[in-house]
């Protein structure tokens, strides 16, 4: 009831919790087809969905677009890194995905499609071998972006008709008057849930013993995030939503591609999340 | 006896020894196939070997009243036919004096008797005898058989009941309400075009898995024993390309497979005679054969292979083009392939693919379009296990169930595609295999619109015999199947006539911005005429980068950017099929090849290949 009182509007948050109970369900579909028994995967679906809600709704007070906006930029960048997880074993069709992913991100908000960009990079650079080096990789992933960019500016110039684009809507000198702001705990609050499940997904994969590469990357994203919403001038409540739901659906995906096997690491993630919802809710 | 007459030498008898213990052929056919031996000599032999009597064909021909219909068949897969009736016996005329075939079908006759002859001399006997019921068969039977699948109808009464009704609607709609007609017919032509967009979208992603398709590997080929393998029948129609034949000859010739397994067959149109005299010059070995198919109308590919077909031994058949150039192993994988899938299994689609993709712009698109089609929409629909319409050659068939659905439609231009439905509509399946045949690509502009004329003809046919029953089609593709049909095959008719009507509006206006038909475009519709435009295009040329990069093709990656320029073609290519639909809707627009700058060097390539 509390949480319900902190929404935004009763009819909003409902519109969210459905849309977070479509993308929870499938992702526990993801954790079901890879064999992840189900009292694992129940109450970890439940407990993540729970305080992402209440991350969404409560901290940040979400707008129902807002909301959307934000689970979509978690949900491309899930798929991101699906993509970035099984570029080894399906080679191109990885590639196509992030591409066209990239593609979709530009109708988004920019923080995913900046994000986009950044993991998009890190495809080029560790596939160059596979697709004849770093030209054609970058080719290849960056074309649709590039071409639906230029044909929506095209119909733009053209006055035939308005796409939202809201990379057009940067306003590049605010970037170039962006400084370095202490962090604030008011941003880092509601982060921390996800930085706390993010931190558990990490150690979860040292403690399976893997290598733990897409896991880097995911760090490195992490702080490629921290450092943009620190160095903005404004605190942007939007951008703070994105960054919280990307962390989320990146987290969401190293443990539906990687699920934990060994029960400690099965325990440990459980902690990590409990612990994320315990600060979550305070 | 061969090697006492001076025929062959001891060491070709030790070679095919060899041989046949690999191959598990008959000595015989390993001394033709390999062609060490005259056929008429080896006959000879073959006749004072069984003790029987040597007959030339030639010279002393068949009783053609001797002949049963009913045994066509059987004359050309057993090699035997009627010759003559002496002295109340009957005499057979074989090439194979020592079938257990005929050993056992007329045991218990004591008034039959046999003589020996060339197996050539049984094929040219047979054609003369049955020549012109054959013909009459290629064109025809499928007409008789089944009427709802031949194309020899172009629109079925009902069919053009259903349009006189829709076209009635419309413009009494238009009269009522001309701009609410004209908006609700944009935006369904909007929409179809959005899904066919998604739906070729979603086809290429399939395809860009780097597992789908490839089906059969090299250790699969490697596992087939050769002795196991059936003999398998090369169809390659051919029609005034005799410049051609020495790159398919070279082709054929290098083909792993056993050469005595293989039934070639040369189909050849009989007054086509600068093409029947160059085949001849080439001294082809045994393993080729000419057909010549008796002139009739409609003079297309489908009846020469229909008529070739009745004359086919193979348990497989395949078709080629005059100027393909098939990866040696792809008979072998095409066994493998209908080893592996079982009964169901009708027909296995090689990929195919330009030698001269490098020659000029159109080559390069034609390429991208080719690369596209095969690598990346067949194995998709093959993967969804939906209708796939055939490629023109290098299509692998069970011969039997070939012969079962009717074979080629004679009067549909298309008629691979055509086949590849009508397998699926009979509840067969149709695949694809990761080899690849390499033909040459339209390099001159004319010939191109003449080829992709009557390819979109074709498709339009097609639809149209696929559609007169179409809640009948739905029962028995499902719904995937008939909705990838129309997606597919009509989504290719429909975005080729439909192109132009998208463009000329938009850059009227843009040009202009006096666009009287801007009523016509409110908000919605504008929206997802803007997403076509922008998405639906950039998806649309990315796909081709796409295929590029899976045949890693790389060089032509930035040739794909001017791919709209090759849709525009593919429009005028678009209404002059839909013209000749209503005109002329069985004529055969020929291809010309052999005119390509690469056919000398392939031409150069051939004759240096040694057997």
């Amino acid at each position: 009831m509390l949480l319900l009182a902190a929404l935004p509007s009763f009819t909003g948050g409902v519109k969210i919790a459905g849309l977070l109970s479509v993308v929870c369900l499938a992702w526990l579909a993801h954790l079901e087809s890879t064999s992840v028994p189900w009292f694992w995967s129940y109450p970890a679906t439940l407990l993540l969905g729970a305080q992402l809600l209440i991350v969404l709704v409560s901290r940040l007070e979400a707008s129902v677009p807002l909301g959307f906006e934000a689970l979509a930029s978690g949900v491309l960048v899930y798929l991101m890194f699906w993509a970035l997880s099984v570029w080894h074993r399906r080679g191109l069709q990885a590639l196509a995905t992030l591409a066209f992913l990239l593609a979709l991100a530009l109708f988004g908000r920019p923080t995913a499609l900046v994000c986009g960009v950044f993991l998009s990079l890190i495809f080029v650079a560790s596939s160059r071998r596979q697709f004849g080096g770093y030209s054609k990789g970058a080719f290849l992933i960056f074309t649709p972006a590039a071409l639906c960019f230029l044909f929506t500016v095209l119909l733009r110039v053209l006055a035939v008709i308005v796409i939202h684009l809201p990379v057009l809507n940067l306003n590049l000198l605010e970037i170039s008057a962006w400084r370095f702001v202490p962090l604030h705990g008011l941003w880092l609050r509601p982060l921390l849930p996800a930085l706390i499940v993010a931190f558990g997904t990490v150690c979860c994969a040292l403690l399976e013993g893997r290598r733990a590469r897409i896991e880097l990357v995911y760090c490195m994203l992490l702080l490629f995030l921290l450092a943009g919403i620190v160095l903005r001038p404004t605190l942007d409540r939007a951008a703070l939503l994105d960054a919280t739901t990307i962390a989320y659906g990146g987290a969401m995906c190293l443990i539906g591609t990687t699920p934990p096997r060994r029960i400690s690491s099965r325990l440990w993630l459980l902690l990590s999340i409990v612990a994320a919802l315990g600060v979550s809710a305070r | 006896m061969m090697v006492a007459a001076g025929l062959i030498t001891r060491e070709q008898v030790q070679l095919a020894l060899q041989k046949q213990a690999a191959w598990g052929s008959k000595l015989g056919d390993i001394f033709l196939a390999m062609g060490w031996v005259k056929p008429l000599s080896f006959y000879k032999v073959l006749a004072s070997q069984f003790e029987l009597q040597f007959v030339n064909l030639l010279e002393e021909p068949a009783d053609e009243l001797l002949f049963e219909a009913a045994d066509y068949k059987n004359y050309a897969q057993h090699l035997y036919l009627p010759w003559r009736r002496k002295d109340g016996v009957l005499w057979f005329a074989t090439s194979e004096p020592g079938s257990a075939y005929l050993r056992d079908r007329w045991a218990a006759r004591r008034d039959i008797g046999f003589v020996v002859t060339s197996r050539f001399d049984i094929l040219w006997e047979l054609q003369r005898v049955a020549g012109p019921e054959f013909s009459q068969q290629a064109v025809y039977e499928l007409v008789e058989s089944d009427p709802d699948h031949s194309a020899s109808t172009v629109v079925t009464e009902q069919q053009k009941q259903t349009i006189c009704i829709l076209l009635l609607l419309l413009a009494v709609s238009v009269y009522i309400a001309p701009t609410a007609t004209g908006i609700v017919f944009n935006a369904a032509l909007n929409l179809l075009l959005c899904l066919g967009f998604v739906f070729r979208t979603l086809l290429c992603w399939i395809s860009s898995n780097d597992d789908v398709g490839l089906v059969i590997s090299n250790r699969d080929v490697a596992g087939l024993r050769e002795s196991n393998l059936p003999v398998y029948t090369v169809l390659v129609p051919m029609y005034k390309e005799p410049e051609v034949l020495p790159i398919m000859a070279a082709a054929l010739r290098t083909m792993d497979y056993p050469r005595s397994k293989l039934d070639i067959k040369l189909v050849l149109e009989e007054n086509d005679f600068e093409t029947i005299n160059a085949a001849k010059a080439l001294a082809l070995d045994t393993t080729f054969e000419i057909i010549r198919v008796p002139h009739s109308e409609p003079k297309t590919k489908p009846k020469a292979c229909n008529y070739a077909l009745r004359l086919a031994r193979g348990k497989y058949l395949t078709i080629y083009d005059a100027e393909d150039k098939p990866d040696p192993d792809q008979l072998k994988k095409a066994v493998a392939a209908f080893r592996r899938w079982g009964d169901k299994t009708a027909c296995v689609q090689a990929r195919l693919n330009y030698f001269n993709a490098q020659e000029n712009w159109l080559t390069r698109m034609f390429t991208l379009e080719y690369s596209l089609w095969f690598d990346m929409f067949l194995p998709a629909l093959d993967l969804l296990n939906v209708p796939i319409p055939l490629g023109g050659t290098s299509n692998h068939f069970d011969t039997e169930k070939l012969r079962e659905v009717g074979a080629w439609d004679a009067f549909n231009v298309t008629e691979d595609a055509d086949l590849g439905l009508r397998f699926a509509a009979m509840g067969y399946h149709v695949g694809v295999i990761n080899s690849v045949t390499y033909e040459e690509a339209n390099s001159h502009l004319g010939n191109w619109i003449r080829q992709r004329s009557r390819w979109i003809k074709g498709y339009m046919q097609t639809w149209l015999v696929n559609m007169r029953h179409p809640i009948r089609l739905y029962r028995r593709v499902g719904f995937r199947g008939f909705w990838s049909l129309q997606l597919f095959v009509g989504g290719s008719i429909v975005s080729g006539l439909a192109y132009p009507l998208m463009l000329v509006p938009f850059l009227l206006w843009v040009i202009t911005r006096t666009n009287p038909l801007h009523q016509f475009f409110p908000p919605a519709v504008l929206f997802i005429s803007a997403v076509n435009l922008a998405i639906g295009n950039s998806c649309l040329i990315y796909l081709s980068m796409l295929a590029v990069a899976k045949r890693k093709n790389y060089w032509l990656l930035p040739h794909t950017i001017t791919i709209p320029l090759y849709w525009l073609l593919q429009s005028i290519a678009a209404y002059k099929g839909l013209f000749q639909l209503a005109v002329r809707p069985f004529y055969w627009e020929k291809t010309v090849h052999g005119i390509s700058k690469y056919t000398k060097s392939e031409l150069q390539r051939a004759r240096s290949v040694s057997y």
